[in-house]
């Protein structure tokens, strides 16, 4: 990481690039996490400052236009299993912290525990395509992941040689080894049921790769063909 | 419901902080005031993916609402000139204690971090910060070449992240 790198995590953050070195940054976050710790690091210590921007009431009439927006309609959380009891406790948690700001250490409540992983949050990965794959007619994929079941959809994969098949893989936030997950169908979408060992990768942070393999996979167990779109795992939006 | 009740509550406890968030950077009522309510339905949809112990909660609900008006800004970019050069600066901001408990720390060390900064950098990163100016608006209020501008935000921001990396 130079420091030039360093100043664009900082510029990215702060918002000062124009549309397209925009999203060039964004792109390379999804690949490179050295560059996305870097972008989380300033974050990280930029953010505190909105504290100091001047407090503007929003006009009385937003507030219903507001709960009127969330009324019945939730599809992020009302289609998932746990999805509302996770909202509940994280809109709890929030608002209890925020109480215990309001009213100072005397009155601090029983801390509300953290939404646990039993709490399928919606977890998201677009995979990008590396540099160096561009010109060969690859395509973005998009992979959504329910780590309470155990299943990874991923979206339809292009452009795979025959007697090729394209393998996904999950990178442990720590670093470790890929590990496969399974292979990608040869044409449409494809669901993969996670291995029980493997789901522990389910979360964000995680990478997902997909590499092209020998058919069958590769079987040396770990990736042997050119990367052909990677992302980090978040939690949706 | 409890969760819509609490939902509220948060709405009324945070929803001045963030209208301030989105109207300096939207630089209009309405647009700010369609951000915010995007923003509480992106929050109340997405409520599991706040990480207690990350971040103070008020600071991940003002992180949601800068990137959203920031979205909203890119997406409606106007030229240079035609920003709001009228807003009033935030001069030298204020702790706001009853919020910053948790972000205390973080706060005062970037504000300490900040003072190193030459006068001028200082006031182009946070207007950049506060207002969400692009490098091409930035050049065009002070006056100077793209470049310019570029290369001396640049030294500010790689000083910056000495000092705050720097052991205390």
């Amino acid at each position: 990481m130079t420091s030039e790198d360093r100043a664009l995590a900082a510029e990215l953050v702060l918002g000062l690039l124009d549309a397209s070195e925009h999203a060039a940054a964004r792109a390379r976050l999804l690949t490179d996490r050295d560059f996305a710790v870097e972008v989380a690091y300033w974050q990280a210590w930029l953010m505190p400052l909105v504290h100091a921007a001047p407090d503007v009431a929003p006009p009385d009439t937003l507030e219903p236009k507001v709960m009127a927006a969330i009324e019945g309609d939730v599809p992020g959380a009302a289609t998932r299993r746990g999805g509302w009891r996770g909202l509940a406790f994280a809109v709890v948690a929030a608002a209890a912290a925020i109480v215990a700001l309001l009213l100072g250490p005397l009155h601090t409540p029983t801390p509300v525990p953290p939404p646990r992983s039993a709490v399928s949050a919606p977890l998201l990965a677009a995979l990008a395509v590396p540099a160096d794959q561009q010109a060969t007619g690859r395509a973005a994929l998009a992979a959504a992941v329910d780590a309470g079941a155990g299943v990874v959809r991923v979206s339809p994969v292009a452009a795979v040689p025959s007697r090729r098949a394209a393998e996904l893989w999950a990178i442990g936030a720590d670093g470790a080894a890929p590990v496969s997950l399974g292979l990608l169908a040869a044409n449409g979408s494809t669901r993969i049921a996670v291995p029980v060992a493997a789901r522990r990768l389910l979360r964000a942070g995680t990478t997902l790769a997909v590499s092209i393999e020998p058919v069958g996979g590769s079987m040396t167990g770990a990736p042997t063909g050119p990367v052909v779109a990677a992302g980090v795992i978040a939690a949706a939006g | 419901m409890e969760d819509r009740a609490a939902f509220q509550q948060l709405y009324r406890m945070t929803s001045a902080k963030l209208f301030g968030i989105c109207l300096r950077i939207c630089g209009e009522r309405q647009a700010a005031e369609d951000v915010l309510q995007d923003v509480y339905v992106q929050v109340w949809r997405r409520a599991g993916a706040y990480e207690p112990g990350r971040a103070s909660p008020i600071t991940w609900l003002a992180t949601i609402a800068r990137n959203r008006a920031l979205d909203w800004r890119r997406a409606h970019a106007r030229t240079p000139q035609g920003a709001d050069a009228e807003l009033p600066e935030i001069a030298d901001p204020a702790p706001d204690a009853e919020a910053e408990l948790i972000d205390a720390d973080e706060a005062a060390r970037v504000r300490a971090c900040l003072e190193e900064l030459e006068a001028r950098q200082r006031n182009a990163v946070r207007t950049a910060f506060y207002e969400g100016v692009t490098y091409a608006e930035l050049a065009a209020r002070e006056s100077v070449p793209l470049a310019t501008m570029k290369s001396m935000v640049r030294r500010a921001l790689i000083r910056l992240r000495g000092c705050l990396s720097d052991d205390v």
